[in-house]
């Protein structure tokens, strides 16, 4: 090593420690600066507020069939724009809106996250709600759990400096998808379906 | 030398009838200490996949033969969990504990014993979204409920992020009295999906398990005779011994956990070892009726527990699940009966309800031969005979 470089040496690692915060949001530990990082298809810049507005079709006009909890529009009454609603096979359930803003839930409302149908539900975890809440550059992005697509997003989560995606196109197609490992604390490329 | 022996052993049995013996993986002994040799001897966890697998181009066998090496899958990191009890109309607890803890000495007893814990407390799929059906009523979705209010096979795991639901294997393997029967009751994409009380798309007792792109839920299987079955999975994917059942079922974790972490082998193999064991709570095969199901069912159910080899998928009964990209080998299982009279759905896509259900309507089972078609007398001695079983 010569004289001159040496000094650059020195500022070079004094840079990188002071640069180093923990992994999970902004600067990871390896010094990956994630503003630099890719910038995910899916993240949630803000936190929109959703609107309460329930496009659902009215009942048959012959009722619900055998197996429904509900008749009409009007037996919903449990909760906030309930509707009677088809969510699979034929057979109607109420379904209501649980949230219209994040302050309504303990972690993201998602807007029309509700299973076959519009309303708005309460993600029952995560680690963040927006970009800001993952550090300076740091980007928060929803997730499906280990059951894959069937279930949708379950919860919003931040990108680290340890993925090894950013979105289901570094994965390389279906069935792969990259989703946030909460084992491990990072967003991984996973297949993982139900168990079985 | 060992591996020119195989061909001709899967040559015999193929021309024998009724060898179940020979559905075993290989030529290694299935016993504890291979089984203990099975933890640490990479070669020998090798031997066990490529000798199980029944068809090495399908998905399943694919991805093991790429993924389950040492410096694959084998390199991830061994997860001892930590879990509290899953309460009804509670939220996440605030104290947890292991799951499971390796034994201090292994033999026959710790390993059993192992595997009985991991079956009720080892998670291994995590579902944040269980927590709404879980603070709400998890009865509706058909999870079991003690008087205590434990949900039966779930728990709270503790996590980095907060904790989060997890079901065990004994969310869907622990319906009615003694664990290994499905719970023809659990709709579990209602409870993912949050419309419990409305019969999901996959329907109560059945289950989508495979990312091949194919809706084909498949009935939730029974594993109290599991160590009757000459083979694993409805399309008969594995040849079936201990050491295969504890491969099977450390990927089924690893897969499910999206493999970022995997199950400790020694996990596996307990719960191999105890699954293998409850077959001993089965009745023995009944006397009654014996003649008329071996002269109309012994064709293909003619191995212990009236297991059989691989059938034709014209005998199938649901070619979604049969046929999958993932699990498919051509053939269909012919499945154990012991345990049938409890057993809860029935056939590999849960075409008929139970025993009576199929009676009743035998038209609704495709490809299997109908017991509509025998004379009276022999049908009221086949189903007594069955229901016994």
């Amino acid at each position: 090593m010569t004289r001159r470089a040496a000094p650059l040496l020195v500022l070079g690692l004094l840079l990188t420690m002071a640069c180093s915060t923990d992994p999970g949001g902004g600067l990871g530990d390896g010094g990956v600066d994630a503003g630099a990082q890719q910038t995910p298809e899916k993240h949630r810049t803000t936190a929109v507020a959703c609107d309460d507005v329930r496009n659902v079709p009215d009942v048959p006009a012959g009722g619900t069939p055998i197996g429904s909890t509900c008749g009409s529009h009007d037996d919903c009454t449990d909760g906030r724009n309930g509707r009677c609603v088809d969510v699979n096979r034929g057979l109607y359930t109420c379904t209501y809106d649980a949230c219209l803003q994040d302050s309504d839930c303990e972690h993201v409302c998602e807007c029309e996250g509700g299973f076959g149908s519009d309303h708005n539900i309460c993600l029952q975890t995560g680690n963040c709600n927006v970009d800001a809440d993952c550090g300076a550059g740091g980007f928060c992005s929803p997730s499906y759990g280990d059951c894959g697509d069937y279930s949708g997003t379950v919860a919003y989560y931040c990108h680290t400096a340890q993925d090894e995606c950013v979105d289901d196109a570094d994965c390389g197609g279906y069935p792969w998808y990259c989703g946030y490992d909460p084992v491990g604390g990072r967003w991984r490329c996973s297949d993982s379906h139900c168990a079985g | 030398m060992a591996l020119l022996r195989q061909p001709l052993r899967r040559l015999t049995c193929a021309l024998a009838l009724g060898l179940a013996g020979c559905g075993g993986g290989g030529t290694y002994e299935d016993d504890l200490a291979t089984g203990l040799r099975w933890l640490e001897d990479e070669a020998l966890r090798r031997q066990v996949l490529e000798s199980a697998l029944v068809d090495p181009d399908n998905g399943y066998a694919r991805l093991r033969l790429e993924r389950y090496r040492p410096e694959r899958w084998g390199a991830l990191d061994a997860w001892w969990p930590r879990v509290a009890p899953a309460v009804a109309g509670a939220g996440a607890p605030a104290a947890f504990e292991p799951a499971v803890g390796a034994p201090d000495v292994l033999d026959e007893a710790t390993l059993t014993a192992l595997g009985e814990a991991a079956f009720t407390r080892y998670p291994l799929q995590l579902e944040a979204r269980l927590a709404a059906a879980l603070a709400a009523d998890p009865a509706a979705c058909g999870f079991e409920v003690g008087p205590d209010g434990v949900v039966e096979g779930v728990v709270w795991v503790e996590l980095p992020d907060g904790p989060q639901p997890g079901l065990t294997c004994a969310a869907c393997h622990g319906g009615g009295p003694g664990l290994g029967r499905a719970n023809p009751a659990l709709d579990l994409a209602a409870a993912l999906t949050g419309t419990c009380g409305v019969p999901s798309g996959w329907g109560p007792g059945r289950v989508d398990v495979t990312a091949d792109g194919v809706e084909n839920p498949t009935a939730i299987p029974d594993l109290r005779p599991v160590r009757m079955q000459a083979f694993l999975h409805r399309a008969g994917s594995l040849r079936n011994d201990r050491l295969v059942l504890a491969m099977r079922t450390e990927t089924l974790i690893l897969t499910s956990l999206g493999a970022s972490v995997r199950p400790p082998p020694v996990v596996a193999l307990g719960l191999s070892w105890w699954m293998w064991g409850l077959a001993d709570g089965l009745p023995p095969t009944p006397e009654d009726g014996a003649e008329v199901f071996t002269a109309r069912c012994g064709g293909c159910h003619d191995g212990p527990g009236g297991a059989g080899q691989l059938a034709p998928l014209s005998a199938g009964t649901d070619m979604a699940v049969l046929t999958s990209p993932e699990r498919g080998t051509g053939r269909a299982r012919v499945p154990a009966l012991a345990g049938l009279g409890d057993r809860a759905p029935l056939f590999s896509g849960g075409a008929a309800r139970d025993l009576d259900g199929w009676w009743a309507d035998p038209d609704a089972v495709p490809g299997h031969p109908s017991p509509a078609a025998l004379p009276e007398a022999e049908r009221a001695a086949l189903l007594r005979h069955l229901s016994l079983r």
